[in-house]
């Protein structure tokens, strides 16, 4: 088995599958911020999406 | 530390700028601790955030609290002395981060158990002697596991900005960082956590694509590879070839500490899991997350291997080379390889990138820092303290006011231990032996409690103090019981098990004892806490 190569594909593969997240993470997670700020302030109101 | 290392550990890039970006991410912590502190009416609130966090909050915070700068530092000297042939462990806990999203093993059923910490789903699930049981030795094997957390955290902003490694300023670091996370986890709980670990999620992130990225265009990727070829050989690469230091017995205990436990048993990941709003969010989150369980791994890896090529085979790390690799024979301490990474960061990275390196790094310490402070101050009044005061009970209020309390008595039991402590071990061996203390019999108990409907009281209680067994793999307690020996001729102590050996038993044990004392003494009250269909 060629290690070498494996753990070189691994390591391309897994920083650009990890900058993906890193930009989706920040977007998606302000939203997420918001809604549960939203339900801290009201609890009692109905917050879920699910 | 002689002179010249001392001299060599103070070259830096680290500027006043930089300084102000570190200052300027630090008081937006504390004062995000202070404006949530409101909202923390009662334990759900404090120490679940209500039971609402969204997937992609729940992936933010999952990176932030599972890559703490300890991660970075006891992976970037895995990488510094094993070189790729480390990156097995990454491979393996991404592997089973996304079998668990995939099929919710164990992180589903605890969700659907609406349970806030572990040991509460063994009182649900078998008794409150066993609750409160799993949650004094949930609590001791990882208050003991961060115990060095502190220490090398601190080591890591003394090399990065040139302070002095010995006299005022690591202490100073210590107490100063130590006291910020204190102050804004005891007041906001989950919530001050969930957000700050927001802004770490993003900070770490980009951090750590922009350092990996200045690391290969600075150093060239074929070089890094190259050099690690001539440095390391094939024991670089491979992680089962005989002068590798891991082996068949390492790589498989990897499956069950960096794998299984790291993402479904750990309790600060498992907090995370039962804070999210559904078993859905759950699962999604995991899927997601297998990508940052094996980042958090693998990119300080590499930031160690590029430290060793550095030091190696570029000319501007060449005055560190016999500073860490003494010529035999010459007599000379090898500076401590933990101070690479820093020292490497500190010298590759630009001034502002540097600053906000530190931000990243810092975050990723007190992500660490607050999620662990919590778990275990809240596993100690909720399952330990409350279930022992019987009718008379903890009130809501009470019950916060005496996390906090707790939150504060580990933040100076960390820096005893950080200012203390002058053990030599491999610090990841050490957290994996220490944290096997607990999660030995968690494994036991949690799977068999959920997927097996004859698991008895008798079976946890234990699969719990069989787990213990674990303590046998820590280097002083093998050389008081004989499992060390010391050797007059190479004047070093031999082992007769390995860690990771003691480890792989210690499991096996847990489960024989789950299996066996089920058989023997089976529950004999039906009605009482019942079985795993109630969760299932």
């Amino acid at each position: 088995m060629d290690w070498t190569f494996f753990w070189k594909l691994m390591l391309i593969v897994m920083l650009g599958l990890f900058a993906l997240m890193a930009i989706a993470g920040t977007i998606f997670g302000a939203f997420d911020i918001r809604r549960l700020m939203a339900h801290l302030r009201n609890p009692d109101e109905n917050t879920d999406r699910e | 530390m002689s002179p010249e290392a001392a001299a060599a550990l103070q070259q830096t890039r680290f500027s006043t700028v930089d300084g102000v970006i570190v200052a300027i991410y630090l008081a937006l912590s504390l004062v995000i601790g202070v404006f949530v502190r409101r909202y923390a009416r009662d334990m759900t609130a404090y120490i679940g955030a209500d039971r609402k966090i969204g997937t992609w909050l729940g992936v933010a915070t999952m990176l932030g609290t599972e890559m703490g700068l300890v991660t970075v530092m006891y992976s970037a000297q895995k990488g510094f002395t094993g070189g790729f042939a480390a990156f097995h462990i990454a491979l393996i806990a991404g592997i089973a981060t996304l079998i668990i999203g995939a099929t919710g093993f164990i992180v589903a059923p605890l969700r659907r158990a609406e349970v806030l910490t572990i040991p509460e789903y063994y009182e649900k699930r078998f008794s409150r002697r066993v609750r409160v049981l799993g949650g004094c030795i949930l609590a001791f094997g990882g208050i003991l596991n961060m115990g060095l957390f502190l220490k090398v955290g601190s080591q890591f902003i003394v090399g990065i900005t040139g302070l002095s490694a010995e006299g005022w300023a690591l202490p100073t670091v210590m107490v100063g960082l130590l006291l910020l996370v204190v102050v804004y986890t005891a007041l906001g709980g989950m919530i001050s956590v969930i957000l700050t670990d927001y802004v770490q999620f993003v900070i770490l992130s980009f951090g750590l694509l922009i350092a990996t990225g200045m690391a290969i265009s600075r150093l060239g990727w074929d070089h890094i590879f190259e050099t690690t070829q001539a440095v390391l050989g094939d024991a670089g690469f491979n992680p089962v070839a005989e002068e590798s230091g891991f082996g068949w017995s390492y790589v498989l205990w990897m499956f069950v500490t960096a794998g299984l436990v790291g993402c479904a048993v750990w309790p600060t990941a498992v907090s995370r899991a039962l804070a999210m709003e559904s078993e859905k969010a759950v699962k999604r989150q995991y899927m997601i997350s297998s990508i940052s369980f094996t980042i958090r791994f693998m990119i300080p890896y590499f930031w160690g291997i590029c430290a060793l090529v550095f030091i190696t085979a570029s000319p501007e790390g060449a005055d560190l080379k016999h500073l860490f690799f003494p010529p035999e024979g010459s007599g000379v301490e090898a500076v401590d390889n933990l101070y690479a990474l820093p020292i490497f960061l500190g010298r590759l990275l630009p001034p502002v990138a540097i600053g906000i390196i530190t931000a990243a790094m810092i975050a990723a310490f007190m992500s660490t820092h607050d999620s662990y402070f919590l778990c275990w101050s809240s596993v100690i009044t909720q399952d330990v303290v409350a279930p022992l005061r019987g009718k008379r009970g903890l009130s809501e209020a009470a019950r916060i006011k005496l996390t906090r309390l707790i939150i504060f008595a580990l933040g100076a039991y960390v820096l005893y231990w950080g200012l203390f402590y002058r053990g030599k071990d491999d610090i990841w061996d050490y957290m994996a032996v220490t944290g096997a203390i607990y999660f030995n019999g968690a494994i036991a108990v949690l799977i068999g409690g959920i997927y097996w409907k004859g698991a008895s009281r008798a079976g946890a209680m234990a699969a719990l103090i069989a787990g213990c067994s674990a303590v046998f793999g820590l280097g002083p307690v093998q050389q008081a019981v004989g499992l060390q020996t010391w050797n007059p001729e190479s004047e070093e102590w031999v082992q007769k098990l390995t860690g990771a050996e003691v480890g792989l038993l210690s499991v096996g044990l847990a489960l024989a004892s789950m299996v066996i004392f089920s058989f023997l003494m089976p529950d004999k009250n039906e009605s009482a806490p019942t079985a795993a269909a109630a969760i299932n």
